[in-house]
């Protein structure tokens, strides 16, 4: 070894973060101390020479194996790009698993790419605090939703008017009743998906799914708000055919209630929400209409934001939460899709959601 | 003869309800809000349906499905879980244990519960 290389050696075994050098091939070439304590290794004998990610049997965040197309340290060598925090878990010598976050650049000599150097750091304690407080939401949405859904379907077996006749005042009050627990549940159901999202725990689950039949079904969750709103829904002709789209089940059912439920709450009174399905190309277009508040030109870029709401919807409706567009968005975004709206003629707005066709 | 249904279910407003609306809705109802029992009366009542809760005080609504399973005379009873648990991960174990149909509570309306029970059973 020339005193070079043992002076680089000495700078990368000092370095309190594992570091690990890989040939395009992935075998390692050369670690420093950190990432053998980190891994459980007596020495760095044991490591170098091995294919890294059969030998540390890497696992993604979302328990996939992660093999070469997906390895950050031959996407960096490919790409000639360093990738930063990929979060992944690496078996230690005694079968324990430890939870990392790694960055690779590619190395280079002489301008040519000849492996990857990967500085891994140890994240194990931090996912821990992550999945309490993931196991903490699990647990007190199951918690929250338990009454709530009793209270709902004690309430829609009263309204049926079966376990006796009901007055019109009663009827109203029971129907506003009906409609805020519902508003409650779509407000614990947005929570939860933003929390998951944001922690990329949700992963679609992409099937064929009738758009008509997931309409009809948000459709029937909301008929008692419309009565509420005093708004009608019109369904165009469009959706008397059937329409097929790829997206996951439950987002596609949140994303199409968000945006229904968002027309009736903004939409001007005796006015209708006109419901339309076209086809462009390969995707499939629905599009809500209402009439009545339409987006400020300054505000059209913050629409999609979290908690956002403009200053005339929060003097309108006080029951916005400003958390169902930015759900919608991101959801949209996970299914291949996008979403966008216009300010259209006669006072109206149109919000269009795409989504790949499913042939 | 009214179809049996057999529910799993251990908050004691809930059984009430499922009580009071299925009994309307035509059915006889057999319940326990024990998930060690389920097995036992599925094996006892040859109940038509299985309306199975997830998340049981002695247990779980996964435990109990693949028991009932488990007895060749019961194999293929619909079992339906209801429960307030949302997640992909606890719809994929319930069905994987080898529950028919999963709905989240909340976001059901009771009626739809009744039509998917008459379309399975009558």
């Amino acid at each position: 070894m020339t005193k070079k290389n043992i002076d680089q050696q000495i700078l990368i075994d000092s370095i309190g973060d594992g570091i690990m050098i890989v040939d395009r091939k992935g075998i390692i070439k050369n670690t420093n101390k950190a990432i053998c304590d980190m891994l459980g290794y007596k020495s760095k004998d044991a490591m170098e020479g091995q294919v890294c990610l059969v030998f540390l049997g890497a696992i993604g965040e979302m328990g996939e194996v992660i093999d070469k197309k997906n390895a950050a340290f031959y996407r960096s060598i490919k790409y000639k790009k360093s990738i930063k925090d990929e979060k992944r878990q690496f078996i230690k010598q005694d079968g324990t698993r430890i939870w990392t976050n790694i960055t690779t650049s590619p190395l280079k000599d002489s301008n040519k790419i000849i492996g990857a150097i990967i500085i891994i750091r140890d994240i194990t304690k931090a996912k821990e605090h992550e999945e309490y407080h993931e196991d903490f939401a699990h647990n007190a949405s199951h918690n929250l939703r338990s009454p709530i859904g009793n209270l709902l379907w004690v309430t829609e077996y009263l309204l049926t008017k079966k376990p006796g006749p009901l007055t019109v005042k009663q009827t109203e009050y029971l129907s506003d009743a009906y409609e805020s627990l519902q508003s409650m549940n779509r407000l614990i159901n947005n929570l939860l998906n933003i929390s998951r999202l944001e922690n990329k725990k949700i992963k679609p689950d992409f099937q064929k799914i009738s758009l008509n039949k997931t309409i009809n079904d948000v459709l029937k969750d909301l008929k008692f708000f419309a009565k509420a709103q005093r708004i009608t829904i019109e369904l165009n002709p469009t959706l008397k055919k059937e329409w097929y789209v790829k997206a996951d089940d439950s987002h596609l059912h949140t994303i199409i209630q968000n945006l229904i439920e968002n027309a009736l709450r903004y939409g001007d009174q005796k006015t209708k929400v006109v419901l339309n399905i076209k086809k462009n190309r390969k995707n499939i277009i629905f599009s809500c209409q209402n009439k009545g508040l339409q987006i400020p030109k300054d505000k059209e870029k913050l629409i999609f934001a979290k908690f956002f709401r403009t200053k005339e919807a929060e003097e309108r409706q006080n029951e916005g939460t400003g958390l169902g567009l930015y759900t919608s968005r991101e959801l949209t975004i996970l299914n291949n899709g996008k979403i966008w709206f216009k300010n259209t003629p006669n006072k109206t707005v149109t919000f269009y959601l795409e989504l790949n066709s499913y042939n | 003869m009214p179809k049996k249904i057999l529910v799993v279910e251990d908050d004691k407003f809930s059984y009430k309800l499922y009580d009071h609306l299925l009994t309307e809705a035509g059915y006889k109802v057999i319940s326990t809000p024990i998930a060690t029992e389920a097995a036992k009366l599925t094996k006892e009542h040859k109940p038509d349906l299985i309306i199975m809760d997830i998340m049981l005080k002695d247990g779980n609504g996964f435990d109990a499905t693949r028991e009932i399973r488990q007895d060749p005379k019961s194999k293929n009873t619909p079992i339906i879980a209801i429960s307030n648990l949302g997640q992909k991960s606890d719809i994929q174990e319930a069905i994987d244990s080898g529950v028919n149909k999963y709905f989240i509570k909340s976001n059901t309306r009771f009626q739809s519960i009744i039509e998917v029970i008459k379309e399975m059973i009558g």
